[in-house]
């Protein structure tokens, strides 16, 4: 019935909008990097002197459907050199353009007129688009360029902290970003608690952070995308990059392996910590084992004019081991397979199937007696149309089914062992959508996107679901069987956006956002531990909800050698999740009684100014947030500010070229302190002083402030050979930033009690180098 | 398990050795006072102690505030309650009685108008059957000694939960806040030995284990007090007062439980 009402709908709207009194052609073909053929995302395509443009998708595709007529056809990219060619259009035409990345020679001269001026354009709506070529010479900790890292020095994106993984976009939970290598889901985007992504840079062409407008082909997570593509390797040559760091070092090659037809990328990246350890004066110290890796694959295939085939997989592990004490491992594998097809030259497809597996285990005793364990793993087939209908229409539309598998724990005894095995059933759910959205130029200064997404979820046997009352007593247990489906929840989500151009500089943009999540990480500390334990939404734990409203105004300025903008947002959140005092998370199958449900509310103002262009780039960002929550069974019932709430955030991020040999950067990052709860009174039990609390978060960590200033020295530059060194400073001004705060009895007098705060970092300097073989 | 939330600072500390620690002023707000009631009863003939204090600004100087002139009584459910004498400021004293194992307790304590009740069921004894040390090498900052395990059968029929207690030279060892609770979840009918992982007796110490048979709702509120006061590393995220089973908003706990202890001089014990 929803979906009938969807069509007759957008029919009409079509309908009432097109025009179609000429003779029309297609102009398309794929936009790649001419010297390694790989594919270039988010090109636009424009028309001299008329209002037409089109955007190629992250394939590399674009499609324009405009009248017959003679034309000079102008494709921009950012990095790229600017392409313009002339076009007699008098039948539908396939051009593919190749671009060429911008050399050092022309970067002092400053091309009027010739760049990019997306941020005020385009449809999109607080997204951030990252490559590794614009962070290479960002400073991040101990000199390992990270995207991900580096795109949470942007506005509205909060890092969980030192030592922490995850971030937090626009006030919502850790688990509310969606995070995708090519197209795969990872559950756990962090090595060594969050100091290091697990997307190595140089396995990746492009990150983009959506947290305004999230298009209707993305669902499942309420605040956030972050969908990131792989390289797909050089068509032309072989190349062999790597990286030699203090802690860590990475080796990528890549190659054709069918010139101009087929290639590979494999890139491998492992850190050294337990070098350190070998030095170390006791035995079991030199036994005990630290370290993580990642290995990313990819392949593709040129089948034919109109086909083209991926393979990507990803393979990363962290391993912490003290022999005799305890060890745990934890870690993700994903496999892609996409298939990019072109009907004709306006409609494409890409219908993938998607592999993805998180799993952590623990060795409570660091023998290899007791094991304890948990995985969730995903099978997903997706199918994905764009019809580029007219100039004015960009229509989308498809269908996705995930099968999710969540162990939530299980305990593996060797035989012999003095503790018995015990498994928690597995919890086993389907989460299948459909969705058609229209991206429509409206008029010469108003485009519209609007879309819905029907997202559903049913929780399937076998199984055990559980019934509990309104204190968590389990009321009533249920044996489903195999492939019964036991409780169906989820329902429409319309996405809408517009963007309103006020002139060639400037345009006002809205969106909202109404999104179900389904599954969700349920984490008691205050560092994300690999034992945080992953929940579907059953008959008593309901999907949150997130509603977003957001409008900004964007700005261009000097010929669009600056961008800024102001984006003011309000988020609604419902069915949030937090847990009864005491709450035992792990191991246990009827884990939901200790849930308490809620509802949260976030609203903030982001302001962005960018300098893309000349020797000094950079940006300069400030969010003003707030983000609270209320719970009925917490804090007696009275709102209180959730963990992530910052009041004032600031980025400067500045990157300078003293010379085409030397690049120099430096990053200052300033936030107040987290909500934090804190004792209020003691007394005494036992001998022991213990806390009073009486008030959730309320109180706040200390400001966090931190400068990092990174050289690049460029020291060979050649056609078959590149070396650069990298030297960094990680807080440079070795500011004690507060990682957290304790209250104990002071070890002298132990009826003294005493505040402390402990902080991971004082200054670190680091030096690495870079090569490559062209 | 407990070692668990811990993971992320000793990752930290092994690798880069460069933390740092220091004492800061801080402002913390005052509270209204709560009543904290501890209680507990045995089964021995040893006479049965209540604690009755209140809470107190956190960096106070004094340590403790306690609570006279409350009314303490203990009753079998359904029976007659048997009045608690003060013979310390805060401190509540019944002599000439003994508990018995397989039965609910109730103890209620009247102060200013508003009745604190709280019941215990007290569980029968599960002895140690032996001791057994091993020597520990030390890993960084873990120190060197000699680590116990405390035997015991777990009985396979019922829902057991225990507490370890240990005393050095006749003092509580309770420093870095670790309390040892154990429910038998996993460990359910077998022979075991429970044991702190990291806490550490030196050859010459004269060493008590106490094994306490405990019940769910004593269990529960260690585990929830081990949350706030094991503060050597990162403390909990939503720290939270622990789950009473007093009524009326009292914080602290009713605990009857049965035990067994044992006491051995270490340096005699292993040269066996």
């Amino acid at each position: 019935m929803f979906g009938c009402r969807i069509v007759i709908v957008f029919s009409l709207l079509l309908i009432s909008f097109g025009t179609f009194s000429q003779q029309k052609f297609t102009l398309s073909g794929t936009i790649s990097d001419v010297s390694s053929g790989e594919d270039l995302a988010g090109a636009i395509i424009s028309i001299q002197n008329t209002k037409y443009s089109a955007v190629c998708n992250s394939y590399g595709f674009y499609s324009i459907t405009i009248p017959e007529n003679d034309y000079s056809v102008k494709v921009q990219l950012l990095s790229y050199e600017n392409q313009i060619i002339p076009i007699k259009l008098h039948s539908s035409q396939i051009i593919n353009f190749k671009m060429k990345p911008i050399s050092y020679e022309l970067e002092n001269v400053e091309v009027k007129g010739e760049r990019a001026d997306r941020n005020v354009t385009s449809i999109d709506m607080g997204s951030v688009k990252m490559n590794p070529k614009q962070i290479e010479s960002i400073p991040v900790f101990f000199g390992e360029h990270d995207l991900i890292k580096t795109m949470q020095l942007l506005p509205g994106i909060k890092q969980a902290g030192e030592g922490n993984t995850g971030f937090y976009v626009r006030g919502g939970g850790i688990d509310q970003n969606l995070i995708l290598l090519d197209e795969a889901p990872v559950y756990n985007a962090s090595h060594l608690l969050g100091f290091f992504s697990v997307f190595n840079s140089e396995a990746i062409r492009d990150a983009t952070l959506l947290k305004g407008l999230i298009p209707v082909e993305y669902g499942g997570r309420a605040s956030s995308v972050l969908d990131i593509r792989m390289k797909e390797g050089n068509l032309k040559k072989y190349q062999t990059t790597g990286n030699v760091g203090l802690i860590s070092s990475n080796l990528s090659f890549e190659g054709p392996i069918k010139e101009d037809v087929s290639s590979f990328m494999v890139s491998a990246r492992r850190t050294y910590a337990d070098m350190f350890l070998k030095l170390a004066p006791d035995k079991d110290m030199r036994d005990s084992k630290l370290y993580f890796y990642d290995l990313n694959l990819k392949t593709n295939f040129k089948l034919n004019e109109s086909n083209r085939l991926f393979i990507s997989g990803y393979l990363g592990r962290d391993k912490f081991w003290m022999h005799n004490q305890f060890g745990f491992d934890w870690g993700s594998k994903t496999a892609t397979v996409r298939l990019n097809h072109t009907f004709n030259e306006k409609l494409f497809s890409n219908s993938s199937l998607i592999f993805s597996n998180y799993s952590y285990q623990i060795d409570i005793s660091g023998d290899n007696d007791v094991l304890m364990g948990s995985r969730i793993q995903d099978f997903n087939l997706k199918q994905d149309y764009t019809w580029y209908l007219n100039v004015r229409n960009t229509l989308k539309f498809g269908a996705d089914i995930i099968d999710h598998k969540i162990v939530p724990g299980e305990v593996d005894a060797a035989p012999g062992s003095l503790y018995s095995s015990l498994a928690v059933r597995p919890r086993r759910a389907l989460e299948s959508s459909l969705y058609i959205s229209n991206s429509q130029q409206i008029s010469e200064r108003l485009h519209l996107y609007y879309g819905a997404r029907l997202a559903l979820f049913t929780n399937v046997g076998p199984g055990n679901f559980y019934q509990f009352d309104a204190d968590g007593n389990l009321i009533q247990t249920t044996s489903y069987e195999h492939f019964k489906m036991v409780k169906t929840q989820g329902g429409p989500e319309p996405r809408l956006a517009l963007n309103y151009q006020i002139n060639a500089q400037s345009s006002v943009k809205a969106s909202y956002n109404h999104i179900y999540q389904f599954i969700h990480l349920l984490s008691n500390s205050t560092s994300s531990t690999p034992s945080d334990v992953w929940l579907p939404s059953s008959d008593h734990v309901k999907p949150q909800i997130s509603d977003q409203w957001s409008v900004g105004y964007f700005r261009n300025s000097k010929e669009n050698l600056f961008e800024s903008s102001v984006e003011v947002y309000y988020k609604n959140l419902q069915n949030q999740i937090d847990y009864r005092n005491g709450a035992d998370l792990v191991f246990n199958s009827t884990v939901e009684s200790e849930l308490v449900f809620g509802r949260g509310w976030a609203y903030g103002a982001e302001f962005l100014l960018r300098k893309n262009y000349g020797r000094l780039t950079g940006w300069l960002g400030y969010t003003w947030s707030k983000t609270m929550r209320q719970f009925d069974l917490i804090n007696n019932g009275n709102p209180f500010p959730a963990r992530q709430d910052c009041r004032h955030d600031i980025s400067i991020v500045g990157m300078y070229d003293l010379s085409r040999k030397l690049k120099i950067a430096a990053t200052w990052v300033f936030n107040t302190g987290n909500a934090v709860t804190f004792p209020n009174g003691k007394y005494e039990i036992d001998g022991l002083t213990v806390g009073y609390y009486t008030q959730r978060n309320g109180y706040r960590m200390p400001d966090y402030h931190r400068l990092d200033i990174g050289l690049t020295w460029i020291r060979k530059q050649s056609a078959s050979y590149e070396s650069s060194w990298n030297f960094s400073v990680y807080n440079a001004y070795s500011r004690e930033n507060a990682y957290y705060i304790t209250f104990r009895q002071n070890k002298e007098n132990p009826h003294k009690t005493e505040a402390v705060q402990v902080s991971l970092f004082k200054i670190i300097p680091s030096v690495s180098y870079k090569f490559k073989f062209k | 398990m407990n070692l668990l939330k811990h993971i992320p600072i000793l990752i930290f500390c092994l690798v880069f050795f460069d933390s740092c620690e220091k004492v800061i002023e801080l402002d913390l707000a005052g509270s209204k006072e709560a009543i904290v009631i501890e209680a507990t009863i045995t089964n021995t003939k040893l006479p049965f102690t209540v604690l009755v204090s209140k809470t107190l600004p956190y960096f106070d100087s004094i340590t403790s505030n306690p609570v006279s002139g409350a009314k303490v009584s203990v009753r079998l459910e359904g029976g007659k309650p048997r009045y608690f004498r003060e013979t310390a400021p805060g401190v509540y004293n019944l002599e000439n009685v003994h508990a018995l194992a397989g039965y609910w307790y109730i103890i209620d304590v009247e102060y200013e108008g508003v009745t604190y009740s709280a019941r215990s069921f007290m569980n029968e004894v599960v002895p140690i059957l032996e001791l057994s040390f091993s020597y520990f090498d030390g890993l960084g900052f873990f120190e060197n000694g000699y680590l116990v395990l405390c035997y015991m059968q777990d009985p396979g029929d019922q829902e057991n939960y225990y507490r370890l207690k240990y005393y050095v030279n006749g003092i509580q060892k309770n420093d870095h806040g670790k309390i040892s609770v154990y429910s038998d979840k996993l460990i359910n009918g077998k022979e075991i030995g429970l044991g702190q992982r990291t806490l550490v007796f030196q050859e010459t110490d004269t060493l008590t284990i106490e094994l306490q048979s405990i019940d769910k709702a004593a269990y529960d509120y260690f585990s929830t007090l081990e949350n706030i006061t094991n503060t050597e590393w990162q403390p909990t995220a939503s720290p939270a007062n622990p789950i009473s089973n007093f009524s009326n908003g009292a914080l602290g706990y009713f605990s009857a439980y049965s035990f067994d202890r044992k006491t051995v001089v270490i340096k005699d014990y292993i040269n066996k």
